[in-house]
């Protein structure tokens, strides 16, 4: 047993998890969204003791370093996170409906992670540049920031279902939250991201200039992460004009997300430092 | 006359209103996002072969005519940052004085129409007289609401409260900060410079050539590279890599360290980062091939042995039809599998019929060759001229360094910090006011909860909730 054996195993929790969620919602069963929630902590709780195994591994093979150093690790932590973040959302909002599609997302993370051949799930040794603590603030907060944007973005995709349906007549859409709720929703998510992804970005330049000298040289990982920061900027403002709330700021999110999602994965086939994350 | 100038400046106000819009800034920000893709697609700042190969001539040129080879750099995009400045400015500055005046009021007024018709309020009734009410409500109050304010007004009471009414500059400090960043990047390209060296271990640079304008810059003092180290992982990849470093003026040496990635050396303004890191090539450390090399040819079939006197490059006939030989090459430290068989020849050995053979002969192994037990094999017996080290040498490295001078980076991360309180600020604390109204209504109290926010609407609502919840209990 290793911890990438108990993560692909969490792989299945958050799955579970998610089932849950979706089944208390769509079979109107308030009563599953107990089992979904212990089965969510459950799977962060693994999630969380796996990313911590894969460390102790890592020092165990002598070239012991943080679990943030390649795709695969930050996929496990993006799972991590979304996942955290949705429990507090929970807590805090007691939204459930939010956990079918959120926790998807997570389960998305980690089965890329876990079962794609592209994604080498092998500890290997840190280069030089990569050994910093900027580093680890920039990944950690980075992922933060991608988490909050992933949920905004099921809860923009919960608005726009909603907005199809306006009087009701479908009793699955009826049981979601009302649309002022979705809409505040959205942009407490999004102001969360944003927050993060500033600090990861300045992180990540604090870092670059540490180790290279220039804090922003316009690698493509950079430029897209300040596109995405671009995108959410502009929502953030659009939501002060009337006429831009509502279903505009839902499609803002959504195209924010894509470009969270291109910064992540699309990056990786243009050139440049980032060969990871 | 009058008619012409109220024109003007009517047209120089919605310039200026034009510029005070948020609109723009969502079109602009909209457009960097757009445009930024392009130089993430298009590869920047390759040498023209290189755009000529992937796009042909007439795509090339059309690329560059538009700037889009640096578009970073470019006029245009340079240009959409000024109107992003100019926004930012205009707009801040245009509501900077309503702000101001509203956060920084001695007696804030308040106006309990504003709470009237609130979505979240909240009403319940109590026996209790108003002023009683009043009296146990306002420390309850106080406690998350630490400014209060009781007033009358048309006949009923009313309790405000009020926290973080200085969060509404938040705004302001993270457009400032954006200012700064901006600021400061521009200091840096206008001020500071960035140039690449080399330096190999011993020896010593004054001056550097700029990476960006290919100018020769004077560092002001003289930088030495006393040594360099480099470990490895198993796995043959670089573990650590280290230049112990000294800064001299006029060959004193006035400040020494020793760097590493991510631990770069600071003296005067002037930022030294390892970068890269290489090994000297033989001829630049001293040493150099043999002019004349004496070999012996062993042909173990017969016994006999020939000698041979030859020079790098130089192609011989062996006897007995034993084909030819070459000394193609020479190394002053060869490595073979990791390891370091200090200085070596390569030679040719051509016969008749076969293909020809490459053989190595390291020059401190003399019955290296034997080991192919190949029928023949050679040895070196001597060598005259040049200058081969005796043993093995420790292989001689340069060090590679970035050195840049940049004295706009303290505006920049100035610029890091104001945004992220900035933003902490704006997204976590609102300006947040309640109003208990009590209005005396056959005998009875009613009373009204309702709150204002600026952000955060929800937070908002679930406060009026639980004072509309705990207040009747006091
Ligand atoms: C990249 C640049 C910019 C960033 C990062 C930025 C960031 C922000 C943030 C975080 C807020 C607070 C939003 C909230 O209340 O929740 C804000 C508000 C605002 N921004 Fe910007 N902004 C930028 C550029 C601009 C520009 C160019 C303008 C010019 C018109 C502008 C006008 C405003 C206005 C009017 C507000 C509302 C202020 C208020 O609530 O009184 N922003 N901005």
């Amino acid at each position: 047993m290793s911890s990438s054996y108990l993560l692909s195993i969490v792989t299945f929790v958050y799955a579970l998890a998610a089932f849950f969620y979706a089944a208390a919602w769509i079979f109107h069963k308030e009563s599953l969204t107990v089992p979904a929630r212990w089965v969510t902590v459950a799977a962060v709780l693994g999630n969380t003791a796996g990313i911590i195994w894969r460390w102790a591994e890592s020092y165990q093979l002598g070239i012991g370093h943080a679990p943030f150093s390649n795709l695969y690790e930050s996929l496990v932590f993006f799972a991590w996170t979304i996942g955290v973040l949705y429990l507090w959302l929970e807590f805090r909002y007691k939204m459930r409906v939010v956990g079918a599609f959120a926790l998807t997302l997570a389960f998305l993370a980690l089965a890329y992670a876990s079962l794609s051949s592209g994604v080498g799930s092998q500890i290997s040794p840190l280069i030089p540049a990569l050994k910093s603590n900027w580093l680890m603030a920039h990944v950690i907060t980075c992922f933060f920031g991608y988490a909050a944007f992933a949920v905004a973005f099921s809860i923009s995709l919960m608005y726009l279902l909603k907005l199809r349906d306006r009087e009701g007549s479908s009793s699955l859409l009826k049981v979601l939250p009302g649309l002022r709720t979705l809409d505040e929703l959205t942009y407490q998510m999004v102001v969360f991201g944003f927050l993060f992804l500033s600090v990861g970005i300045v992180t990540g330049a604090v870092w670059a200039n540490s180790a290279w000298g220039t804090y922003w040289s316009w690698d493509p990982k950079e430029t897209w992460s300040l596109i995405t920061w671009l995108i959410y900027a502009a929502l953030i403002h659009a939501r002060m004009m009337r006429g831009w709330q509502g279903k505009r700021i839902a499609l803002i999110s959504i195209l924010g997300f894509c470009a969270v999602i291109f910064t992540y994965f699309g990056v990786n086939y243009l050139p440049g430092l980032h060969s990871y994350a | 006359m009058f008619p012409d100038r109220r024109c003007l400046l009517h047209n120089k106000y919605s310039l200026w209103n034009s510029f005070a819009s948020v609109k723009l800034t969502i079109v602009l920000l909209f457009t960097l996002a757009a445009t930024s893709i392009l130089g993430t697609v298009i590869p920047q700042q390759k040498d023209p072969e290189a755009y000529l190969r992937q796009y042909g001539e007439g795509v090339y040129r059309l690329l560059d005519f538009l700037n889009i080879l640096d578009m970073y750099h470019s006029w245009w995009f340079q240009l959409l940052l000024l109107l992003l400045v100019a926004n930012l400015v205009v707009c801040s500055l245009q509501r900077l004085s309503s702000t101001w005046k509203l956060v920084f009021t001695r007696e804030p007024s308040f106006r309990p129409d504003r709470f009237r018709n609130l979505k979240n309020k909240q009403e319940f009734k109590d026996k209790r007289s108003a002023d009683e009410l009043l009296r146990v409500f306002q420390p309850h109050v106080q406690s998350s609401f630490p400014r209060t304010h009781l007033q009358d007004q048309d006949g009923s009471r009313y309790l405000f409260g009020e926290k973080h009414r200085w969060s509404r500059l938040g705004v302001y400090v993270v457009h400032l900060s954006v200012l700064l960043m901006l600021i400061g990047g521009l200091i840096g390209s206008l001020l500071g410079f960035k140039g690449f060296t080399t330096i190999p271990e011993g020896e010593s640079v004054t001056r550097i050539r700029s990476q960006n304008t290919d100018e020769v810059i004077d560092l002001g003092f003289e930088l030495k590279c006393e040594d360099f180290e480099v470990s490895f992982y198993d796995s043959g990849q670089p573990k650590e890599f280290r230049s112990d470093l000294v800064v001299l003026k006029q060959g004193k040496p006035v400040y020494e360290k020793s760097i590493r990635v991510n631990q770069p050396l600071r003296y005067q303004g002037i930022s030294i980062y390892q970068s890269t890191y290489g090994r000297v090539p033989p001829e630049h450390s001293g040493q150099s091939a043999p002019e004349e090399i004496d070999l012996l040819l062993h042909h173990q079939a017969s016994g006999k042995e020939y000698s041979l006197t030859t020079r790098i490059g130089e192609k011989n006939e062996l006897p007995a039809g034993l084909g030819t030989l070459t000394l193609v090459d020479y190394k002053a430290n060869f490595h073979l599998k990791g390891m370091e068989l200090g200085p070596s020849l390569l030679a040719r050995h051509s016969r008749p019929e076969k293909e020809p053979v490459y053989l190595l002969l390291p020059l401190n192994y003399p019955n290296f060759d034997k080991m192919r037990q190949a029928g023949v094999y050679f040895t070196v017996k001597k060598t005259r001229g040049g200058h081969v080290p005796e043993a093995p040498v420790e292989p001689v490295y340069y060090t590679g360094l970035q050195i840049k001078k940049d004295p706009g980076v303290w505006v920049v991360y100035s610029g890091f910090i104001l945004l992220i309180i900035g933003c902490f600020i704006t997204f976590f604390l609102s300006h947040q006011r309640v109003c208990v109204a009590v209005i005396q209504d056959e005998g009875k109290s009613r009373v009204v909860v309702s709150g204002l926010a600026d952000r955060n609407k929800l937070a908002m609502d679930r406060k009026v909730e639980q004072l509309s919840r705990a207040l009747p209990n006091l």
